[in-house]
C-alpha cells in the first residue's frame, strides 16, 4: 500500500523489481493492506474499503466515508474491521458490506491508528490518541476495557494471533500485555 | 466538382521552399545532422572560410593545410635574371586570399563607383574631416592651401553639368521668367520686439518685392541636398558638439572673413550682433558673469587673427537664401533685409542664430472628451442596506456612480451562465451527477427556492452588504441550542483550507449567504447564521436553510475530499480519440455520504465490479485465475471516443436513480418539514408557531445527535404536527409518484442502451424506491382504517424498517418488544404514538406489504429474481437499523431461504455460532 494511491503486488521469488500487478483503483493513499488467504483488503484514505477478491475475480469497494487508517480481518474471516478517522470502528459484513457493529469512545481524528480483534475474535481493539488501548465487546459493541499505556498516541498495536498478548508501542516505548495469571518463563515463580 | 475546386485550389497556392522527399515505403527518416557537424563548402567541396589572411582569419591553401590537392611543393625557382625588364611589381594583392579578394574581403573585386563617377555628397564626411585636419594641424591651414594650389577633382558629373552650362550653385532645370515663390513670413511666426515702423510694414514690402528686372531669368532654385547621415551617437538631436576653430580661436565660424562679399558686416550684422563674441579670447570662455549694463565690452585686441577666418572656397553666402549668390542684384540683396529684421528685431544671444526654416507650429490634440455623465469628485459609496425601503435610493446610488451600466451587461445573454440561461427557457435541469446538496432537494422544494429566488431577485441585484441592520429587528430564529454545532463546526472549518466547495452552486445567493456563514463561522460568531439568512424568507424556511447550512458546512470536509477524489492525474492521451474508460466506475459518493450518515451501509454503500487478477498473483496466491481466458489485468476496460456522450450518460444514470432513491429517503425522514404546496405556508400564524416549536425540538435534538442527523426527525414532526398534517403528505407522496413515472421513460431508455454496462445496484435500488412508492400507494387505497392510516400514510422508510424489525416478533410479542426497546436504543426513534400492542397489527399489515409488493413485482416483472429482492429489501432494512442484534437476526435471514424469512427469528447463523 502506498501513498500514490496503489496497492502493489511484488513476487517475492522473482527477482523482478517491478510489481506482479498494481491495483489503482483508490483515489487516495492507501493506509492499510491486510491479506487473507484469497483476498487482498485495502484501506485507503478516500474512504474506502476495497476488498479484491481473487478467487472470485471481484472488487468490492465499502464506502465509510472518513479517511480509513487501519482495516483488519476477523479470524474467521466473515467480517472486516474498519478503523477511520471519525473515531469509530465498524465491523462490516465481508460478503454484502453491511455494518455489524459500531465501536466509539476512544480517540482517532490525525493519526493512523491501529486496530485490532482478538485471538478469539470477542473482542475489538483500537489505539487511541489519548494514550490508552480501548477494547470492546465484539458483540455487545460496549466499552470492555481501556489499557492506559502512555500519555501520548498510542501508534501501534497488535494482537497476537493465538494469545491474549497484546503490544502497544507509544513514544518510544513498547509496552507487552499479558494476562494475569501468566508467568514469564524466565521467572522461577 | 470538388476536386475540380481542389485542383484548382492547389494551383493557386503559393508555395515557399522545396518540398520533402516523400518518404520511401521501409525508409527511416535521416536524422537531422547536429549543428557541430554542419560545414559550409564552397564550389570546390573544399571548406569554406569566412575569414582570409588579410581579415584575421587562419587561411591555410587547400583543407586548411598549406598544400594543393597534390601534396605540398614549393614553386620552382625561376631566374629572373633575362625577365628582368618584365618584373611585375607585386601589390598587396598578390599575397591576398580568394576569400580577402571575394565580397565580403578587405579587396573586394566588386565593381564599385570610381571617384570620378561618386556622387559628391559622398566624400562630404572626408572633406569636413580634411577640413579639421586643416584646423588642428600643427601648421593650421595647410590643407586648405592644399586644396587652393591642388587641382581638384571635379566628378564627370559635375563636369558634363558644366558643359551644359550649369553653375555651381544653381538648380538643375529650364530657366524660369517669373520671380521665385517669395519666402513669406510664416503667419504661425511670433514676431518679438516692438512693431515696425509703417514704411517697413508689409505692404510696404510687398511693394519693394514687385522689383524685377525685366528679361531677367532666373535658374531654379538649387536644390539642397538633404542629409541622409544617420544619427548614430547619443546626444540631442541637432547637438554639433564643440567647434574646434570656435573652441580654439574663440571665434566663431560665422565671423570668417568674408573677402568676397562686398556687405560682409551687414550680413554678419544681419545674423546677429556679434561684437560678444569678439571679444573672446583663446580657449573656451564663457560669460558667465556677464557684461553689466553700464559697461561696454571692447574689441579684444590680442585675439589672433587666423587663417580660419578666412573663407577658403566661393561659395554662396547667404545661408538662408542662396537663390542668387553673392553676385544678386544690389537692390534684392538690400530689400532682402528689411524682412530679416522685420522678422526679429532683437540682438540674436551668442550661441543662437536666427532659425532658417520657421518652426512648424505645434498640433495640439484636444484632451479626450469626457463622459457626458462624468462627475470629476470621487464617490464614496455609502453602505446602504438593501432593504424594500431602500431599495430606490441604492438603485439611484448605483445609476450615480455608474454601476448600473455593468449590472446591465451582467444581465446580458452572454453574462447568463447555463444554468440560468436554462431557467430562462423553462428547461429541466440536466441530469448529471449531483453536484450539489440542492440535488437532495425535491422538486417541489427546488421550485419554491426559485420562487424565492425571483421575488428577491431585485432586491438581491444590489446586495453588496447583505441586510445586516434589518435582521437585527427581526426575532432572533429560534435557535437556542446552537452553540454547540457552532463550537464544533468553527474548530472544523477554522483549520479547513478555504475551498470552493460550493454546495448551493445553482443558487448563487444562497451560495452567498452560505459562504457569509461560513467565514463568520470561521470566525467564531455566534449570530453567524441569523444575520446572513434572507429577511425575505419566513421563519420556517429561515429554520431550513440554518440547517441546511449547517449540515453543508458538515459536509465541508469530507466533501472536500470527495471533490478531490472526483480529479485524478490525466490517465489518458489528449490526442487520441478512443479513450479507455473503466468499464464500471464508482458511483458518485454523495449518495453513499448521505447512506453512511444514516448508517445505512451494505447495499447503499458497496460496489462491485468484476476485477481479473493477475495470473501470477493467482499463483502466487494458491488461487485458482478466476478469468483463465481474459487477457486483462484489473477492472475491464471499455473503449469509447473519448467525447462521446455516452461516456458521460453512463455515470449520472446510477447516480440519478441513487439520487432519487436517497432523495425520497431524506425527504420521507422530514417530509413534514418541506413545503407542500407554496400556498401552504401561508395558512395561518398558529399553524407557524407551530412550525417554529418544530424548528427548535429539531435543532435541538439535532445538536443532541449531531452524528444522527436524519433519523430523528420524522419523530419529533409528528407528535407536533399530528393527524392534520397526514392529508398533504399523500398528496405530497402520490404527486412524487407521479414525478417519479414521468421521469422514468428516459431511464428505460438508458437501460435499453445500456443494458449489459448498467449498474445492478442502480436498478436494484431504482426498483426499491419504486417499490416502496407503490408500496405505499397501494397500501393507503387498501387502508380504510383512520387510525392505521396515521402511521403508515407518512411511509417513511424508517417506519418501514421498524416494521421489519418488529416483524420477527409476530411469533412472540415478548421478543418484539425487546427487539422494540432495543431499536429505540439504537436505532431511529419510533414515533411515540406506537404501543406494543399494535405490533401484531403492523406485521399484519406489513405481510399485507409484502404481498401487494409481490403483486406488483409480478406485475412489473423486472429482471431480477424474486429472492434477490427480497434479500435485497431484508438487507436495506436491516441496513437502518443499528441494533446489533436485530440485525443478526436479519442477517441470518438473508442467509435463510427468502421464503421462511418472514418467520424465521430465533435460527442463529453458523456464522453467528463461529463468532460466539
Amino acid at each position: 500500500g502506498s501513498i500514490d494511491s496503489t496497492v502493489r503486488c511484488w513476487d517475492c521469488r522473482s527477482r523482478r523489481p517491478d510489481p506482479v500487478q498494481v491495483l489503482d483503483e483508490a483515489k487516495d493513499g492507501i493506509s492499510s493492506v491486510k491479506l487473507s488467504a484469497y483476498e487482498i483488503l485495502s484501506g485507503s484514505v478516500d474512504g474506502r474499503v476495497r476488498r479484491y477478491d481473487l478467487r472470485a475475480g471481484q472488487l468490492y469497494s465499502d464506502y465509510i466515508g472518513s479517511p480509513i487508517t487501519s482495516v483488519c480481518f476477523t479470524k474467521d474471516g466473515q467480517c472486516v474491521l474498519v478503523a477511520s478517522l471519525d473515531s469509530t470502528l465498524r465491523l462490516l459484513d465481508k460478503d454484502t458490506g453491511e455494518l455489524l457493529g459500531e465501536y466509539t469512545g476512544h480517540r482517532s481524528t490525525t493519526y493512523r491508528l491501529d486496530c485490532v480483534l482478538s485471538e478469539q475474535d470477542t473482542h475489538v481493539g483500537c489505539a487511541s490518541e489519548d494514550g490508552h488501548v480501548y477494547f470492546w465487546d465484539l458483540v455487545e459493541g460496549s466499552l470492555v476495557l481501556s489499557l492506559p499505556v502512555g500519555t501520548g498516541v498510542v501508534q501501534s498495536l497488535a494482537f497476537h494471533p493465538s494469545l491474549p498478548c497484546v503490544l502497544a508501542a507509544t513514544q518510544g516505548q513498547v509496552t507487552l500485555w499479558r494476562e494475569e495469571t501468566f508467568q514469564p518463563e524466565g521467572d522461577p515463580d | 466538382m470538388a476536386a475540380g475546386s481542389d485542383s484548382e485550389e492547389e494551383e493557386e497556392l503559393v508555395s515557399y521552399g522545396a518540398a520533402l522527399q516523400p518518404l520511401q515505403e521501409g525508409e527511416r527518416p535521416k536524422k537531422p545532422v547536429p549543428l557541430q557537424e554542419q560545414t559550409v563548402k564552397d564550389a570546390k567541396g573544399r571548406y569554406q572560410r569566412f575569414h582570409g589572411a588579410f581579415t584575421g582569419g587562419f587561411s591555410a591553401g587547400y583543407f586548411n593545410t598549406v598544400g594543393t590537392k597534390e601534396g605540398w611543393t614549393p614553386s620552382a625557382f625561376v631566374s629572373s635574371r633575362q625577365k628582368r625588364a618584365d618584373r611585375t611589381v607585386l601589390g598587396p594583392e598578390d599575397f591576398m586570399d580568394e576569400e580577402d579578394l571575394s565580397e565580403f574581403g578587405i579587396a573586394p573585386k566588386d565593381i564599385t563607383t570610381t571617384d570620378d563617377f561618386a556622387s559628391k555628397t559622398k566624400d562630404r564626411i572626408k572633406e569636413k574631416a580634411r577640413q579639421i585636419a586643416g584646423v588642428v594641424a600643427a601648421i593650421p591651414g595647410t590643407t586648405a592651401f592644399d586644396d587652393l594650389i591642388g587641382p581638384s577633382k571635379i566628378t564627370v558629373g559635375v563636369e558634363l553639368l558644366r558643359k551644359m552650362g550649369w553653375k555651381e550653385g544653381q538648380g538643375i532645370g529650364p530657366r524660369v521668367k517669373r520671380k521665385p515663390c517669395r519666402q513669406k513670413p510664416d503667419p504661425t511666426v511670433k514676431i518679438y520686439g516692438c512693431a515696425l515702423p509703417p514704411g517697413m510694414s508689409e505692404g510696404s514690402e510687398e511693394e519693394e518685392d514687385e522689383y524685377q528686372p525685366e528679361n531677367v531669368t532666373f535658374a531654379p532654385k538649387d536644390v539642397m541636398p538633404v542629409d541622409l547621415t544617420p544619427k548614430e551617437n547619443v546626444h540631442g538631436l541637432g547637438y554639433k558638439g564643440l567647434d574646434p576653430s570656435q573652441a580654439l580661436f574663440g571665434v566663431s565660424g560665422r565671423e570668417h572673413l568674408n573677402l568676397f562679399t562686398g556687405g560682409s558686416e551687414e550680413t554678419s550684422n544681419l545674423l546677429g550682433d556679434l561684437r560678444h563674441s569678439k571679444g573672446r579670447k583663446l580657449g573656451i570662455t564663457g560669460q558667465a558673469f556677464g557684461v553689466g549694463a553700464l559697461e561696454e565690452e571692447d574689441d579684444d585686441i590680442y585675439a589672433t587673427d587666423t587663417l580660419s577666418k578666412y573663407d577658403t572656397v566661393l561659395k554662396d553666402e547667404e545661408p538662408g537664401d542662396g537663390l542668387y549668390g553673392w553676385t544678386a542684384p544690389k537692390q534684392y540683396k538690400s530689400k532682402k533685409r528689411p524682412e530679416r529684421e522685420f522678422k526679429y528685431i532683437g540682438k540674436v544671444l551668442d550661441g543662437f542664430s536666427l532659425a532658417s526654416k520657421s518652426s512648424i507650429a505645434i498640433k495640439v490634440y484636444p484632451p479626450p472628451q469626457l463622459p457626458r455623465n462624468y462627475r470629476p469628485v470621487h464617490y464614496f459609496r455609502p453602505v446602504i442596506a438593501a432593504g424594500k425601503e431602500n431599495s430606490s435610493l441604492q438603485k439611484a446610488l448605483e445609476e450615480s456612480t455608474g454601476k448600473l451600466g455593468s449590472d446591465a451587461a451582467q444581465h446580458s445573454r452572454h453574462a447568463l451562465d447555463a444554468a440560468q440561461r436554462r431557467e430562462l427557457l423553462g428547461e429541466t435541469g440536466l441530469k448529471g451527477p449531483a453536484p450539489s446538496v440542492l440535488e437532495y432537494l425535491s422538486e417541489k422544494d427546488r421550485e419554491r427556492l426559485k420562487e424565492v429566488k425571483q421575488a428577491s431577485e431585485q432586491q438581491m441585484k444590489a446586495k453588496p452588504v447583505a441586510q445586516q441592520p434589518q435582521n437585527r429587528f427581526q426575532p432572533a430564529p429560534p435557535e437556542d441550542a446552537s452553540p454547540r454545532w457552532q463550537m464544533v463546526l468553527g474548530e472544523q472549518l477554522a483549520n479547513a483550507a478555504p475551498s470552493d466547495f460550493k454546495p448551493f452552486a445553482r443558487n448563487p445567493e444562497k451560495q452567498k449567504r452560505y459562504e457569509n456563514f461560513v467565514k463568520s463561522l470561521k470566525q467564531g460568531e455566534k449570530d453567524a447564521l441569523e444575520r446572513f439568512l434572507d429577511p425575505s424568507m419566513t421563519e420556517w424556511e429561515r429554520g431550513r436553510e440554518q440547517e441546511e447550512f449547517v449540515r453543508a458546512a458538515m459536509f465541508y470536509r469530507s466533501s472536500n475530499s470527495t471533490l478531490s477524489s472526483r480529479f485524478t492525474r490525466a490517465k489518458y492521451e489528449d490526442d487520441v480519440d478512443k479513450v479507455e474508460v473503466p468499464r464500471d466506475q464508482e458511483n458518485d459518493i454523495d449518495d453513499k455520504e448521505t447512506a453512511v450518515k444514516m448508517k445505512m451501509f451494505g447495499k447503499l454503500t458497496r460496489d462491485k465490479f468484476e476485477w481479473h487478477p493477475d495470473k501470477l498473483l493467482c499463483k502466487r496466491f494458491n488461487v485458482r485465475d478466476p478469468y483463465p481466458d481474459s487477457s486483462i489485468v484489473g477492472l475491464p476496460k471499455v473503449k469509447r471516443d473519448k467525447y462521446s456522450v455516452f461516456n458521460f450518460l453512463t455515470v449520472p444514470e446510477p447516480t440519478t436513480s441513487t439520487t432519487q432513491a436517497t432523495n425520497k429517503q431524506i425527504q420521507e425522514s422530514n417530509s413534514h418539514n418541506k413545503p407542500k404546496k407554496p400556498s401552504r405556508w401561508d395558512v395561518s400564524d398558529k399553524e407557524k408557531e407551530k412550525k417554529d416549536s418544530i424548528s427548535e425540538f429539531i435543532s435541538l435534538a439535532r445538536s443532541k445527535a449531531d452524528v444522527q442527523q436524519q433519523p430523528p426527525v420524522p419523530a419529533p414532526e409528528k407528535c407536533a404536527t399530528g393527524p392534520s398534517e397526514t392529508l398533504p403528505t399523500e398528496v405530497t407522496n402520490e404527486g412524487k409518484d407521479q414525478e417519479e413515472e414521468s421521469k422514468r421513460p428516459p431511464m428505460d431508455l438508458f437501460k435499453a442502451i445500456f443494458g449489459s454496462s448498467s449498474d445492478e445496484k442502480s436498478s436494484s435500488s431504482e426498483e426499491e424506491s419504486d417499490e416502496e412508492q407503490q408500496a405505499t400507494t397501494s397500501v393507503m387505497e387498501s387502508e380504510t382504517t383512520k387510525q392505521a392510516d396515521k402511521p403508515d400514510s407518512s411511509s417513511s422508510s424508517v417506519q418501514e424498517s421498524v416494521a421489519a424489525a418488529t416483524e420477527p416478533g409476530a411469533a412472540s410479542l415478548s421478543a418484539s418488544k425487546q427487539e422494540l426497546d432495543e431499536a429505540e436504543e439504537f436505532g431511529p426513534k419510533l414515533p411515540p404514538a406506537f404501543s406494543s400492542g399494535r405490533f401484531c397489527k403492523l406485521s399484519d399489515r406489513k405481510e399485507k406489504h409484502r404481498k401487494t409488493r409481490e403483486k406488483h413485482k409480478a406485475k412489473k416483472e423486472h429482471k431480477r429474481k424474486k429472492e434477490k429482492k427480497k434479500k435485497h429489501k431484508k438487507q436495506k432494512n436491516k441496513g437502518k437499523h443499528k441494533n446489533k442484534k436485530s440485525e443478526k437476526d436479519s442477517s441470518s435471514d438473508t442467509t435463510e431461504s427468502s421464503d421462511s424469512s418472514d418467520m424465521d427469528t430465533t435460527g442463529l447463523s453458523p456464522k453467528e455460532l463461529l463468532r460466539r
